[in-house]
């Protein structure tokens, strides 16, 4: 009893210590709840049909109408498919290529090298979609593509990749990595950094190879970091780059089965009419799913490892 | 007490932040307004009307009323949209300044142009209509259409003012039918004189340095393969024609040999074929016999070599291809807004034209390019007399879209055709880099390639010698089927631009691209066009 009244009180105290720290959150605070909040409620346009002379308020509601169009083609399936898979994929490589990468570049040792091979891996990072679309271009192009040209050279029959989707899961997933890695490394990187090395000199003493320190001391210590940035991952995890399923393939109808996602899908349906009640409902979706997806893996993670659970 | 005073501080601090932060957004939104590239209007005329010479505003009359109202007189700041390409013509301002020279005395309105990007369009009015910017005079047309903007409550209904106005009415007789939503007009037509013709634009010195006999005019597949072959075997370098991205394939957009109801992009609202005239049955143009006939030719001009084999994911749109002297022709409209002079500039070649179909009205050509009036616009009657000025005036109509004489262009002398002035050529002239703006295009001045011939055949495209549609003012509305529009939309994006560009062979894979289309509700869509259409019809006897 005594030991409890004693605990409140220093938790009342420590509730006290934090009130300057809360204050100064308080401006990132209100730019939070007045630039990702206040916008919550154009999300009821998803529900109107939206005319621009009366407003929001003044539009007529429309119940589920505007999500119709998102389950009512015949692509549904094959959308749906297409992003999760994708972005599964993409979650798992680009996690094991981050990490791996970090650990290459924590262990280049000159400093002039280490950031040369860092900015080098992060260049691909800044580059726009559009800009990706051609360099892709200029390797699987049809009359001048560079991989067009060697094949020719050697006598072989050219390859249409503008118009055989079966290479466009393994193009799309590298180019995604290739851009994605360097970015995806920094935060490992940051981490690596911070482990102590006396843990390394501790395990060299035990006589433990470079992989065994990878393996038994990196590794482990890297795990909250991963699953932080997993959840992050699956939060977005139904939606997908427009850049790189919309400009890489270059649009092209013959790839749709295999390169439709949920966003360009929504795209190319509302190129026509530029309905923002039919987008917003396709936005409201999304949300929809990536909420319940990182509340539930989040629910996984604090079953297993509670102390890496995000929230 | 020390520490009262931090955390009093920090209080202060984090209330001046937030302040800090509201006056932010304040800054951002007067940034703005300052980046839509509006052209400041000159400080003497805006204040004081009447020392430019008071033609509508007199001192005395408007004496009794109040000061406030003095100092604005009876001039209306108007605001016009004016559809350019991304880049602002340097001498704008001064157009505007002489425009305002004569609209301020004689109408009482001062205009004020407003340079929207064509990328921009689609999305800007909704956007400034609900953040309460001001926007009078909109264009309509080329990525949206009246209809559409009139659906969303964008525009607003002037069928009242149009058929107040004798010169408006007389300038659109027989076109402004196209305009017609719900029995209301929303907008009036850019262009009067608005009839297309489908042709093949060819490059006249390859022509002449490899000796092609060109026809007078192409109808069938034989015509084609004449001239294509003739092109294939004279040892140019140039591939015959490029068919772009296949994706709204210029043949397509151009619609000759049928109706598009109004989507003229995808014709997913089915079309009406214009062999019969009697002809009112709506049809799912990807099913007909038509369209199977041009898939197959197309297909014959790609296994022969006649196109470009990879205009289809290279990038570059037909006109791109024929200004790099790839090809040796495309085909595109041809009209008053679209021709052989506007292609020579933008291609730098020059051009000769084969007409490949009659020259029609459809409610999608005259509605790609019509001007409309904002539904957030204070005085519509002002603009509306504006109007009357470029659809009457000839000088005014030649200076909104030629700009200053002796500055931007000089008249040839005794014909209707310009130049440009000694010194100036298309790429330094510092006005005229827009996409069009509304007037009564019969009776103006053409640019040079154009000659007077042009000019005289002008009637040939308007009202009266053009064959107009029968269904001008129709529009379907897609409230009911707007689901199945949008999956049948991407079902055609799937399927018809590697069709129309000839990759694909269309005997195999027109079957699967119509059964797809009957998955996703084309039928149900061609059902409510026809009754909608039946409606309409019978309403119009």
């Amino acid at each position: 009893m005594q030991a409890k009244s004693v605990g409140r009180k220093k938790h009342r105290l420590q509730q006290r210590k934090w009130i300057p720290i809360i204050l100064m959150g308080l401006p990132g605070l209100l730019y939070l709840i007045i630039n990702n909040y206040f916008p919550l409620y154009g999300l009821v346009i998803a529900f109107k049909n939206y005319n621009y002379s009366l407003g929001i308020g003044g539009s007529e509601w429309c119940g589920l109408k505007n999500f119709e169009y998102l389950f009512k083609t015949s692509d549904a399936w094959v959308i749906t498919r297409n992003t999760l898979a994708y972005n599964i994929v993409f979650i798992i490589l680009k996690i094991i290529l981050s990490i791996a990468i970090a650990i290459f570049l924590n262990e280049v040792r000159t400093k002039t090298a280490k950031k040369f091979y860092q900015t080098v891996i992060l260049l691909p990072y800044l580059m726009s979609m559009v800009v990706v679309s051609y360099l892709a271009y200029a390797f699987l192009g049809d009359r001048t593509g560079l991989i067009n040209s060697v094949l020719g050279f050697f006598g072989q029959q050219p390859i249409s990749f503008y118009m055989s989707k079966q290479y466009w899961p393994f193009i799309l997933t590298f180019v995604y990595l290739w851009r994605q890695v360097g970015y995806g490394s920094i935060l490992f990187l940051a981490t690596l950094v911070g482990i102590d090395d006396t843990y390394y000199e501790a395990a060299e003493l035990d006589g433990a190879s470079k992989w065994k320190q990878i393996r038994y001391v990196t590794l482990p210590l890297l795990k909250s970091t991963t699953i932080m940035v997993a959840t992050m991952s699956v939060g977005n995890i139904f939606r997908s780059d427009f850049g790189l399923f919309y400009q890489l393939t270059r649009n092209q109808g013959l790839l749709y089965s295999v390169t439709d996602t949920i966003d360009t899908y929504v795209f190319r349906a509302l190129l026509q009419d530029g309905n923002i009640g039919l987008s917003s409902a396709a936005a409201f979706y999304q949300s929809i799913v990536c909420f319940i997806t990182i509340v539930a893996f989040n629910m996984i993670i604090r079953k297993s490892s509670s102390e890496d659970a995000l929230f | 007490m020390k520490k009262k005073v931090t955390k009093g501080l920090a209080v202060l601090l984090a209330l001046g932040m937030s302040v800090g932060l509201f006056a932010g957004c304040g800054d951002a939104k007067d940034k703005d307004t300052d980046d839509n590239n509006t052209v400041q209007t000159g400080g003497d005329t805006a204040e004081n009307p009447d020392a430019s010479g008071g033609g509508s505003s007199d001192p005395d009359a408007s004496g009794g009323g109040s000061s406030d109202s003095d100092a604005s007189g009876d001039v209306y700041h108007m605001v016009m949209e004016i559809v350019n390409y991304g880049f602002d013509d340097p001498d704008i301002q001064m157009v505007q300044d002489k425009v305002n020279e004569r609209t301020i005395p004689e109408i009482g309105v001062e205009v004020e142009f407003l340079t929207v990007p064509i990328g921009e369009m689609g999305t800007k009015l909704g956007l400034m209509i609900s953040g309460g910017e001001q926007m009078d005079l909109v264009c309509t047309g080329l990525t949206t259409s009246p209809a559409r903007l009139a659906a969303e409550g964008s525009l607003m209904p002037i069928t009242e003012y149009v058929q107040n106005s004798e010169i408006l009415t007389k300038a659109t007789e027989g076109v402004i039918d196209a305009c017609m939503y719900n029995d209301e007009i929303y907008s009036v037509p850019g262009v009067t004189a608005a009839g297309i013709e489908a042709a093949f634009y060819y490059d006249k010195e390859l022509a002449e340095q490899y000796n092609i006999q060109v026809p007078e005019k192409i109808e069938t597949a034989e015509d084609w393969e004449a001239l294509f072959s003739q092109v294939k075997e004279s040892g140019m370098e140039q591939y015959a024609i490029s068919l772009g991205d296949g994706c709204k394939a210029e043949l397509v957009a151009t619609g000759y040999g049928f109706d598009c109801l109004g989507d003229k992009s995808f014709c997913a609202y089915g079309v009406i074929m214009r062999d019969d005239p009697n002809n009112t049955t709506v049809e799912d143009y990807y099913s007909s016999d038509l369209y199977m006939e041009k898939c197959k030719m197309h297909r014959e001009w790609f296994e022969k070599g006649y196109c470009v084999p990879d205009s289809i994911s290279n990038g570059y749109t037909t006109t791109d291809s024929l200004k790099q002297g790839m090809i040796f022709g495309i085909i595109n409209n041809h009209g008053t807004g679209m021709n052989e002079g506007t292609l020579n500039r933008s291609t730098g070649k020059t051009l000769g034209v084969i007409p490949i179909s009659d020259i029609v009205i459809q409610s999608a050509n005259v509605t790609a390019m019509s001007y409309g009036i904002s539904s957030s616009c204070k005085n519509p009657e002002k603009v509306i007399q504006f109007m009357e000025l470029l659809y009457s005036d000839k000088e005014f109509i030649n200076l909104m879209n030629f700009g200053i004489e002796g500055v931007h262009y000089v008249v040839n002398e005794g014909s209707n055709v310009i130049g440009y002035p000694e010194g100036v050529d298309p790429n330094s002239c510092g006005y005229g880099n827009f996409l069009g703006i509304p007037c009564d295009n019969m009776d103006i001045y053409v640019r040079e390639p154009l000659t007077d011939e042009f000019s005289d055949n002008i009637a040939k495209y308007a009202f009266g010698s053009a064959e107009a549609s029968k269904f001008l003012g129709y529009n379907f509305d897609t409230t009911n089927v707007s689901s199945e529009v949008s999956a049948v939309t991407t079902v055609i994006n799937k399927y018809a631009p590697a069709l129309e560009y000839g990759t694909v062979d269309p005997e195999e894979m027109i079957p699967k691209f119509i059964e797809e289309l009957k998955q996703n509700g084309m039928d149900k869509i061609i059902e409510e066009n026809q009754k909608q259409l039946d409606e309409w019809l019978a309403a119009q006897k």
